[in-house]
């Protein structure tokens, strides 16, 4: 296989006068699986569709291998691409829908019929061969969609939110399958989500996009135990982060927690610019506690039994609600008052103003 | 289908059979007119029975047309005239629309929509508006009496183009995109996707080309003046005894019994893949 290294150079893409990204940098390693996680309209599927050929970026480059391939046409830059509603080719049967590709590249039949072959048994589409795509079911498609790739053999895969059209318990089911197949071909992966389970479950690292740019690069447990910025830290993790603005005391050691205690920080703050800060818990950093300081009092007010876990949500000072997440075990009521505390080096901090992460 | 097995059912039957009977009178008496001889129809008292002369009146109509007159081609000749004109024009329309059709939808070029809306607004300029002017030009070009000057007029369709432009339009986005991927240029597209997604919608547009060609009337009148290029819809009408001259109604039956048959053909061996092309877009 050819080099599959990736690198994005700054890339910069405007539909007209709205600017959807905003100059992004990232190197992609060969055989690693980058997942690509953003809400809609973050610029996600725009890049993706940037590094497969289909859409030219208003600047800079992407280079594939080594090559910058700015102008080469998307079926000459040996990637493969699955697409959200598989764009399966509907009067062909799932023979032809792979092979097409093979076909149209003039290559022999008989490394055709091979190749065609491997992917439907590692896909595990023996017997559908025949059918066209309407008699397949969304999870059959979805195969049918990677087997189209995988036979090509390129040196990417990309990935367009492909389960996103499936059903929550075919969604697992697929997801895993992509992990083994990742692990069977290690072809270089890009993939765009909008999912934080798939995103977190499948990638080698992870980019977190918000508004066109890059908010946080790194593996998923990074992203999750110190997320970059205050939009990361809010959009990763289920159910999201306790976000709550603080008091920071003068000699920058502990906040203040509204109408609550003083909570000492692992290490002294010194980059703020504000008096107040983004404080960020997540519910599961938040444990029941006895007496003692920093322990802070929350009013039950609404008790979610999920069997393997208890979320317990209460209102902090009326203006914020904190959510916290207990073992299932717990035996907790509405009304009761309960006693929490997080540790130090769980607490994020985060700029006010531009959301990026003090500590 | 979705029925109401009513006990009253028998009402929807007696409305339908009033519909039927009222649209295939008119039919059924051009075809026992063509089985009796001049003299019964002229006289006004024809039976609703066929009569004994139908073979010869079909081997007259067929062989020899309304021999006497002048301009009495044979029915054979102007039947094949017709068939030549209707495929003609129902390939010819389907060929180009389908190349405007898929220039519109899939490529960028400019001045893209200003070349659509030309070919919409010709809708509203029918052969009979502009019939001057096209008979001008086709004879300007020697193509009076020819097969060409019959059919190359007809042969834009902005019906047609539309038709296919909004089926193209429904061809999601990522299909194309993975035909890029995959290698397939904007012809091989063309030819491994579009036509065979298209085909049911080509084929209910045959159907309907193939019989608008068929009964096409002013424009064959126009150009059309030698007997050997006459079509079958002229051909009827001149039929027709004016003045002195006697009219051969049976004849004319059996010439109008004749001419229905290939566009009912059409329909009947078409109408399954027609139904699918006007109701599912296959896809």
């Amino acid at each position: 296989m050819s080099d599959a290294h990736i690198r994005i150079v700054n890339i910069k893409k405007n539909f007209g006068k709205v600017r959807v990204i905003e100059g992004v940098n990232c190197d992609i390693k060969e055989s690693e699986f980058i997942v690509i996680l953003g809400p809609s309209g973050c610029g996600k599927s725009t890049l993706l569709r940037i590094i497969a050929g289909l859409e030219t970026a208003t600047e800079g480059d992407i280079l594939i291998g080594g090559n910058i391939v700015n102008q080469v046409e998307p079926k000459d830059r040996n990637i493969a691409m699955v697409f959200q509603n598989y764009a399966l080719y509907p009067h062909m049967t799932v023979w032809n829908n792979m092979a097409y590709g093979l076909k149209v590249r003039k290559m022999p039949k008989a490394e055709i019929e091979i190749r065609v072959k491997k992917a439907a048994d590692i896909l595990g589409l023996d017997g559908l061969m025949q059918r066209t795509p309407r008699q397949l079911s969304g999870g059959q498609r979805q195969r049918v969609a990677m087997g189209r790739a995988i036979v090509r053999d390129p040196a990417v895969f990309l990935f367009d939110e492909p389960l996103s059209n499936l059903d929550a318990k075919l969604r697992v089911q697929m997801r895993l399958e992509i992990k083994k197949l990742h692990q069977a071909v290690r072809t270089t992966s890009i993939y765009v989500t909008h999912d934080q389970v798939e995103a977190m479950t499948l990638a080698d690292r992870l980019i977190v996009m918000n508004a066109g740019h890059f908010d946080h690069v790194a593996t998923p447990m990074e992203v999750y135990d110190r997320p970059a910025t205050l939009f990361v830290a809010g959009f990763i993790g289920s159910p999201a982060m306790n976000i709550i603005p603080m008091e920071l005391a003068g000699e920058g050691n502990a906040v203040k927690m509204p109408g609550g205690p003083w909570l000492p920080l692992a290490e002294r703050l010194n980059n703020a610019r504000d008096k107040t800060v983004m404080v960020g818990m997540r519910p599961e950093n938040i444990a029941l506690a006895d007496n003692g300081p920093g322990v802070f009092q929350i009013p039950v007010d609404l008790v979610e039994v999920l069997g393997a876990d208890t979320l317990v949500h209460g209102p902090l000072e009326r203006e914020h609600m904190l959510t916290i997440r207990l073992p299932g075990s717990s035996q907790v009521n509405p009304g009761d008052k309960l006693n929490f505390q997080i540790r130090p080096e769980r607490l994020h901090l985060f700029d006010r103003e531009t959301g990026v992460r003090l500590n | 289908m979705k029925g109401y097995a009513l006990p009253g059912n028998w009402q929807a039957h007696f409305f339908l059979v009033i519909g039927v009977a009222v649209l295939a009178f008119p039919v059924y008496l051009a075809l026992i007119g063509s089985t009796w001889d001049a003299g019964t129809i002229a006289r006004g008292q024809m039976p609703l029975y066929p009569g004994p002369d139908a073979i010869a009146n079909y081997l007259q109509t067929w062989g020899s047309g309304s021999g006497q007159r002048v301009m009495g081609a044979p029915v054979e000749t102007m039947m094949f005239n017709s068939l030549v004109m209707a495929l003609a024009i129902s390939f010819g329309k389907i060929a180009i629309s389908l190349i405007s059709a898929y220039a519109v939808v899939f490529f960028q070029f400019p001045c893209r929509m200003f070349f659509f809306w030309m070919i919409f607004v010709t809708l509203m300029l029918p052969v009979e508006v502009r019939i001057i002017p096209t008979y001008k030009v086709v004879s300007d070009l020697g193509l009076i009496d020819s097969y060409l000057g019959l059919t190359i007029p007809l042969i834009a369709s902005a019906t047609a183009t539309l038709l296919f432009r909004q089926f193209f339009l429904t061809i999601p986005d990522e299909l194309v995109e993975a035909a890029r991927m995959d290698g397939a240029g904007p012809l091989r597209f063309f030819w491994d996707t579009v036509l065979p997604l298209s085909r049911t919608n080509i084929a209910a547009l045959f159907v309907i080309m193939f019989i608008y060609g068929w009964n096409q009337y002013l424009w064959p009148l126009l150009i059309t003046t030698s007997r050997d290029m006459g079509t079958i819809v002229i051909g009827i009408v001149k039929m027709i005894g004016t003045g002195d001259a006697q009219t051969d109604w049976q004849i004319i039956m059996a010439a109008t019994i004749l001419a229905m048959l290939p566009p009912v053909m059409i329909v009947i061996f078409m109408q399954r893949w027609f139904v699918k092309g006007l109701v599912d877009a296959d896809k």
